[in-house]
């Protein structure tokens, strides 16, 4: 129930970014001197339960993108992997009726029946309109999923879910909010990185890998945090286009234990580091400095997405370290330029 | 033990406001800001104690209440002891330190009273101070006797001041000019911290750049017992084994009351261990550990700092 619960939250969270940019939004605390009209928006969330150990579900945001998710979630570890795939849907989500396509995935065609479980939210502040509402209830029709190379599978014909309507409000604000900037498809469902968990200041130490495969981008990043306990914050991303389809991937342990990376002190010759983080990461990969201009990248590192398993070193690897004193570099690694090389 | 006089130079309206500004001082109060300052009443007076150690005794009124303290220096150590002061008779003063003494004391006034004036950033109504002696008992023993003054019916020269409440502002271009400051260590767990101070080079002889300081605060009953020392030290008692590249590494040997020394060190893994065998001597007291586990620490350069949080501990 915790991971389908996070699973939900990392729904939500996309579908709230999504909703923010599609309507206008009002100043926190504004004094109201303009008035604001904000449009009514509709969204859905299907779940499909747990199949073959992954988490699945599906999030519908206007005007028209549905974003299936497959999960897996360590609660020891709280480390998470995530794959996402978007797709545009056709129909309406006010009339709850969706009929959609993820590529080689499969399709979803469904309607909405109401359960009679709704509940009116709250409006916004300074706000007059008809209160937001969710509906709870199930999809009915048809869903058929399978994950590349069966990591699940599913058929059904009855799933639960929930539709989400806001309605137009008219309201008082400080600052008339400008159109916001279009979210795309991609948008939604591409990893965004840069978020760090630990620590209370800058990163001390910070390994860097880059590869991209085809139309398949790749990212590593591992990271120590000054004032962190000892081990690492590791995260792996990929990004790409199956066809059309954006499909997007992230793993992460945000507390991966003591030993995950090590690295020379700032200044020794030749820096390296050893990253070896916990699952869903698997093996351990090097990185040595044979000089100023060259340094290598090997390693049997690989990280398992949910559908993809990926080598995370190798010749084909840009990368770059970062160990800085926090004395000498006051943010750490953060704003310095990482130094890209290719592995020789 | 006779008592000694005081000197109304050293004992001023100067020191009031002086304390009462760092009683009162909001701590995110930025240049320019304005802040109250409650009004009071005070009266001290000093008491020269065994050992070398000098024994102040004052009694503060102020808006939250009364209370009673005794403040022991001498040999780079400074111990504070405060109680809740007790019912007194008008122009008197009564507190029970229990196993470290008892004050008993009746005032007298002499002389005129006297205009107490505040510093250029402090505007309100004057105040007032008047010079005066208080008869009775006072008796002072401290931890295993590391000083003590025993007074029967003496005659100790106090002084009294009061002030209404009044307002400060923080001065443009901040406090008081402190040194250029190189290098810092800091270590603490719980009420026991350690810090140290290493000075620029151009800032006084080489025998004194360092300066260290450790501290321990409690209580014991119904009193709170503060207990600090802090020495300076010449330049080589605070060094950086990693070099220039690495000046987060630091380790520190003062000199006594503290022994042994402690190191601020960086793993491979970006952590940061204080070890060492550094101990501190506070008067009366069997040597206090100043480093290894339990201790959060950390060094700062001029403009930032690193810290490390203690370990946490397995759960049971």
């Amino acid at each position: 129930v915790k991971a389908w619960g996070r699973l939900v939250v990392a729904a939500i969270a996309a579908l709230i970014a999504l909703a923010a940019a599609a309507g206008a939004s009002a100043s926190q605390g504004a004094q109201p001197r303009h008035v604001e009209f904000r449009p009514p928006t509709s969204r859905a969330f299907i779940n499909l339960g747990e199949h073959g150990g992954y988490e699945l579900g599906v999030a519908f945001v206007e005007p028209d993108f549905a974003i299936l998710y497959a999960q897996q979630f360590e609660e020891e570890t709280q480390a998470a992997a995530t794959t996402a795939y978007g797709a545009h849907f056709e129909g309406s989500l006010r009339g709850g009726r969706i009929r959609t396509r993820f590529g080689s995935i499969g399709s979803i065609t469904v309607h909405f029946v109401p359960d009679g479980k709704g509940h009116a939210g709250r409006r916004g502040k300074n706000c007059e309109g008809r209160r937001p509402r969710d509906e709870e209830g199930h999809f009915v029709g048809r869903i058929a999923l399978r994950g590349e190379g069966d990591y699940f599978k599913l058929a059904a014909r009855r799933v639960g879910g929930s539709i989400s309507r806001t309605f137009q409000l008219r309201c008082r604000v400080k600052h008339q909010a400008g159109a916001a900037p279009a979210t795309s498809l991609r948008g939604a469902v591409e990893p965004v990185s840069g978020f760090v968990l630990n620590g209370s200041g800058g990163s001390l130490a910070l390994l860097q890998a880059a590869e991209r495969q085809g139309n398949r981008r790749l990212e590593l990043r591992a990271t120590h945090m000054e004032g962190a306990p000892a081990g690492a914050e590791v995260t792996a991303q990929a990004f790409e286009y199956q066809g059309k389809m954006p499909v997007g991937r992230s793993a992460s342990v945000p507390a991966s234990p003591a030993g995950t990376l090590l690295t020379s002190l700032p200044g020794e010759h030749p820096a390296t580091a050893t990253l070896k983080p916990a699952s869903p990461f698997t093996g351990e990969a090097t990185y040595l400095a044979s000089s100023h201009l060259s340094h290598s990248w090997t390693g049997d590192l690989s990280v398992q997405f949910p559908g993809l398993l990926e080598p995370l070193a190798g010749p084909d690897f840009y990368s770059s370290l970062c160990v800085v004193s926090p004395l000498r570099s006051r943010y750490g690694c953060d704003f310095l330029p990482p130094d890209w090389q290719v592995a020789e | 033990m006779k008592a000694r006089s005081s000197r109304r130079g050293r004992w001023g309206g100067a020191v009031v406001v002086a304390a009462a500004l760092l009683l009162a001082a909001p701590a995110h109060a930025v240049a320019g800001d304005a802040y109250p300052v409650s009004g009071g009443s005070l009266v001290f007076g000093m008491l020269t104690g065994t050992d070398g150690y000098r024994i102040h005794f004052s009694e503060w009124e102020r808006g939250h209440g009364r209370h009673f303290k005794v403040v022991v220096d001498g040999h780079d150590a400074s111990l504070t002891y405060a109680v809740p002061a007790g019912r007194a008779p008008a122009d008197g003063i009564v507190a029970n330190l229990g196993r470290r003494g008892r004050f008993e004391l009746r005032l007298g006034r002499l002389g005129m009273v006297r205009r107490l004036g505040y510093s250029s950033q402090c505007e309100g109504v004057p105040g007032r101070w008047q010079r005066g002696y208080m008869i009775g008992i006072a008796h002072f023993r401290g931890e295993r006797g590391y000083t003590s003054t025993d007074i029967h019916v003496g005659r100790i020269p106090i002084v009294i001041e009061s002030w209404p409440a009044f307002r400060c502002h923080y001065a443009h271009g901040g406090g008081p000019r402190v040194k250029p400051r190189r290098a810092q260590v800091f270590a603490r767990r719980g009420g026991l911290g350690f810090g140290a101070v290493l000075h620029a080079r151009h800032s006084g002889p080489a025998d004194q750049r360092a300066f260290f300081r450790a501290w321990m605060d409690g209580s014991a009953g119904r009193m709170w017992i503060s207990r600090e020392v802090m020495v300076p030290a010449p330049e080589s008692s605070f060094v950086f084994p990693g070099g220039p590249k690495l000046p987060e590494e630091v380790t520190v040997e003062p000199p006594k009351p503290f022994a042994g020394s402690a190191s601020f060190i960086r793993s491979p893994e970006s952590t940061f261990s204080w070890s060492g065998d550094l101990t501190v001597e506070f008067p009366g007291m069997n040597p206090v550990r100043l480093a290894g586990p339990g201790f959060g620490a950390g060094v700062c350069g001029v403009d930032s700092c690193v810290r490390q949080e203690p370990e946490r501990e397995p759960p049971a």
